[in-house]
């Protein structure tokens, strides 16, 4: 049977679902699209009196703003609910019934869960980098337009990859929300602002082990045509989407590996 | 029981439903740390190479963003929402049939929320800041810190009050989700609490000006750092009465029409 199809049927599901109500739709997407852009023009507000952070204006750190965003909500549409929701699945024995489905279970919750809404974070995003391109007055080819949909390619990877990553402890532990909640949201506030202002252990812990730096800092400099490398080589830049396949491949090997492990709740 | 009885044990439950989650506690206060790390150094990275701003220093930032952090916590608030999530799904009749008022009733429940957020997030997020850091010196004269004690109190009323008001309108409007987002955006961009207003632009400063969220929690900030004056200060106080006031005033008049609405409804 063709699995492919049946994964986009539920997708196809999802959306319909979401964009039946348009009115409903229409205020949601606003609704966020207004909290994106406070935060975004926040920024501008935060650096209008000083006007550069660690050699960084205020367009650029935006741009920095930009990719994150599109990047987090890239990746957002097929992990956020499966992979925050797994651990109440757990508890609840839901996820048990679905291990019983003739059907890959990390494709068939990243399909079935598909959140459509979305839309209005990827929108927004789009439109912000592009805000930040012509604000910059930045003059890319075809190339560079290609190298920064690699580079967002990757940046999803790193962000479901920390999706995946900070739900398989449930699978041991149930309730463990909060650490999640710290990995996902809280450690990712760094890289809101450009790594450089960090102490050089944040910067190592933000590269090599936690590579957030790698959806938005490093690759940036490409379009921005900065050399802030810190104590690393200027080739890291190029390097989002290497970091991106590798986290996300051992992701998934853990996750089939958690899965094999698990044992339910019993509940 | 009187009133204030009756309140303090809402407050209290609501504070003990919390601790339920003590395991959390570590962690919570960990995430907080991280916050205020990060925004710290966003600003040592913005006063990099300069003394002064507008005749703010780091110092005062320091201070700023340390007592915007236990403050924060006070003022947080989802009474909005939650007076939403109730109208929808109808539970908000055994609200209603409580022995307190409905008003009451939300804010007790917030408090004791807040309390123990205040208790073990950020309070411990200040002490290991304190320990590993540094500690800045408040070098407040007594009248300032009482000042700022009276202000911040009108600030928490006043910011429960509009996030009530918004929570009633769900009388209406029948769904909820737009609170929470409206609430975050309107709040960040015009209270001052995550770039303070002294760095805003004047065309921006002047609309929120108008508006009641700088009152929260910037003002009596501002009056702790001394960057007010006392005759300002007084000024301050006499602009929160105003607001509580009115606050109050549309309050009911939203509340009784509120109540004919959920007749009309059945309830």
């Amino acid at each position: 049977m063709d699995y492919a199809s049946l994964y986009w049927t539920f997708i196809r599901i999802n959306i319909k679902a979401k964009t039946e109500y348009r009115a409903a739709f229409l205020l949601t997407f606003l609704s966020r699209g207004i909290v994106w852009s406070t935060e975004f023009a926040l920024i501008w507000v935060l650096l209008y009196k000083f006007q550069s952070i660690a050699g960084w204006g205020q367009y650029e750190v935006m741009f920095l703003y930009a990719l994150n965003l599109t990047s987090y909500s890239l990746a957002a549409f097929f992990c956020f609910h499966p992979f925050t929701k797994l651990p109440a699945k757990i508890q609840s024995g839901e996820f048990d019934e679905l291990l019983t489905k003739p059907m890959n279970p990390l494709l068939y919750l990243m399909s079935r869960e598909f959140t459509a809404s979305y839309f209005s974070n990827v929108a927004f995003g789009m439109l912000f980098i592009g805000i930040c391109i012509s604000q910059l007055k930045l003059s890319l080819s075809a190339w560079d337009f290609f190298f920064l949909f690699i580079t967002l390619v990757g940046g999803t990877l790193i962000q479901a990859a920390a999706f995946i990553y900070t739900a398989i402890p449930s699978f041991w532990m149930v309730r463990n929300t909060s650490i999640a909640q710290l990995l996902l949201f809280d450690f990712k506030d760094f890289i809101r602002y450009p790594v450089s202002i960090y102490p050089a252990s944040i910067q190592i812990v933000l590269t090599l082990i936690v590579p957030y730096a790698f959806i938005n800092f490093y690759p940036a400099q490409y379009f921005l045509g900065k050399q802030d490398f810190l104590m690393f080589h200027p080739l890291f830049q190029y390097l989002t989407l290497a970091v991106g396949s590798v986290l996300f491949a051992g992701a998934l090997l853990l996750w089939n590996w958690g899965i094999k492990q698990y044992h339910s709740t019993g509940s | 029981m009187t009133r204030y009885t009756l309140f303090a044990m809402f407050a209290m439950t609501s504070f003990r439903m919390h601790s339920v989650y003590r395991s959390n506690t570590v962690i919570l206060a960990l995430g907080s740390f991280l916050r205020l790390f990060v925004l710290l150094s966003v600003w040592q990275g913005l006063f990099r190479g300069k003394e002064e701003i507008g005749g703010i220093t780091y110092e005062d930032m320091m201070l700023f963003v340390l007592i915007n952090l236990l403050v924060g916590t006070l003022t947080y608030s989802r009474i909005g929402s939650t007076i939403g999530d109730r109208v929808v799904s109808g539970t908000i009749s055994t609200d209603l049939i409580k022995p307190v008022s409905f008003k009451s009733y939300m804010i007790a429940d917030q408090w004791g929320e807040n309390l123990f957020r205040f208790l073990f997030s950020a309070v411990p997020a200040c002490a290991i800041y304190f320990i590993f850091m540094s500690v800045p010196s408040i070098a407040a004269e007594p009248a300032r810190i009482a000042l700022f004690l009276i202000s911040v109190t009108c600030g928490i009323v006043i910011i429960y009050h509009i996030h009530y008001l918004l929570g009633l309108t769900s009388f209406w409007t029948g769904n909820a989700y737009y609170i929470d987002w409206f609430m975050k955006a309107f709040y960040e961009l015009f209270a001052g609490t995550f770039v303070p207003l002294w760095f805003y632009p004047q065309w921006l400063l002047q609309i929120g000006a108008f508006l009641p969220f700088r009152l929260v929690t910037f003002e009596p900030i501002a009056i702790l750092a001394g960057k007010t004056g006392l005759q300002e200060a007084l000024g301050i106080l006499a602009l929160q009465v105003f607001w509580i006031l009115f606050l109050l005033l549309i309050e009911r008049w939203v509340w009784s029409r509120a109540q004919h609405k959920i007749f009309v409804q059945g309830g």
